[in-house]
């Protein structure tokens, strides 16, 4: 004699019709019939069909998303660092400024291959007396200049290792106007320790950011 | 000499992070507006609205169950009136027959479910929304009672309880469906 249990296990396999001790169980219990019933439901419904996207669908609804999105300005997002001690950190600041004006014919560090025309790489070395692992980098860029990729985006911020010795970033900078003789701010945080860096960058049009070499040392 | 990591472009990170779902998405939207093109501009509509917020969906723990959950309420946002009690809209998804009848005339072999399921589809566009959606998720697309309790926004004792009547109701019309089918042929 079939017992509820062992009738609900050869129900969930496959074909359970089969089983002539099955089917005598169902025809005398109700609660195994219901249970039956439940689990065909249930399979039906786990392969109801739905049709696939149009062909593209990944990439029309990502580049439409961006480009959407792009056209409306985005308040900044600023989150007003309060000043912290940072006794501990030992930092140094370079900047880098490229000889020739617009022409990134080179791949320069990360950036290979994702530099656009117009744009102007600009290196700093950040020199750090000891490792600093998942400290915080904030670079704000000042008005006349942004970054690639980060249009309408002056305040970047994002975690990374810092390496005891000295540690390059290249930004991708793009000049925005001709006005103004200004500073990019860079903070580094680590474990609630901070430091500031105002970068010197002069302004003007195109002329005075060629020319200087591994200028606007700042000694912290 | 350490080159440090610069930060991705914004649109690569939020296309790295929701690519992998897009699929899902777009069968979810599918299965709420019963139609292609409605499917794919309520995920398109959903994109839009996130890709600001990258920051935040990278922070995100399972990120599948919290995109169906945001498309889920603009879903309801969009299409349906009432939007705090799902269970009296007035705009409704109907069943879409054309997408079983395409496919009855191909799968010739899979007739006798596929005539079931389109029954099963209309049923599950006759009743209650606030039902359809929690079998939706469970049963047609396998999330667990607590995952559907949090997409939907609802206690798991709401989610049972709906699973409960609404398969109740879905076994009722099938098997009236199915006489309907059988006298029909
Ligand atoms: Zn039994």
């Amino acid at each position: 004699m079939m017992h509820c249990r062992q009738a609900q296990q050869q129900l969930e396999q496959l074909k359970p019709e089969n089983e002539p001790d099955l089917l005598a169980h169902l025809r005398r219990c109700h609660d195994c019939r219901e249970y039956a019933e439940d689990l065909r439901v249930a399979r039906l419904l786990r392969t109801m069909p739905a049709p696939e996207p149009e062909a593209g669908f990944e990439s029309r609804v990502l580049r439409t998303a961006i480009s959407q999105s792009r056209g409306v300005p985005q308040g900044a997002n600023a989150v007003g660092w309060k000043l912290a001690t940072a006794a501990s950190l030992l930092l140094a600041i370079f900047l880098a400024l490229p000889r020739q004006a617009p022409t990134p014919a080179e791949p320069v560090g990360q950036l290979a291959g994702t530099v656009s025309p117009g744009v102007m790489p600009v290196t700093l070395a950040l020199k750090s007396g000891r490792d600093l692992a998942g400290a915080k980098i904030r670079v704000v860029m000042p008005e006349h200049l942004e970054v690639d990729g980060f249009e309408n985006q002056r305040d970047l911020q994002w975690r990374t290792d810092l390496k005891a010795g000295a540690n390059r970033l290249t930004l991708p900078i793009r000049q925005r106007n001709d006005r103004g003789n200004d500073v990019i701010l860079i903070e580094i945080e680590h474990e609630g320790a901070r430091r500031e860096f105002r970068v010197p960058v002069p302004g003007g049009n195109g002329a005075v950011l060629q020319g200087q070499d591994a200028q606007g040392m700042q000694k912290i | 000499m350490t080159f440090l990591r610069w930060p991705k472009r914004p649109e690569d990170r939020f296309t790295a992070l929701v690519r992998p779902h897009l699929r899902l998405l777009h069968r979810m939207a599918y299965r709420w507006t019963q139609n292609n093109d409605e499917a794919e501009d309520l995920v398109q509509d959903i994109l839009t609205r996130l890709f600001p917020r990258v920051d935040e969906l990278e922070r995100v723990d399972k990120l599948g169950p919290w995109l169906v959950r945001v498309l889920y309420r603009r879903f309801v946002d969009l299409y349906r009136r009432n939007a705090n009690s799902p269970i009296d809209d007035s705009v409704e998804p109907s069943g879409d027959d054309a997408l079983f009848d395409e496919r009855l005339t191909v799968e010739s072999e899979q007739l006798e479910r596929l005539i079931l399921q389109r029954e099963l589809n209309r049923a599950l566009s006759s009743i209650d929304s606030g039902w359809r959606d929690v079998v939706l998720l469970h049963d047609v697309e396998g999330y667990a009672v607590l995952e559907v309790a949090e997409i939907l926004d609802l206690s798991v004792g709401t989610v049972k309880s709906r699973l409960h009547r609404a398969r109740k109701k879905l076994r009722l019309a099938l098997e009236t469906g199915t006489k309907t089918v059988a006298e029909s042929c």
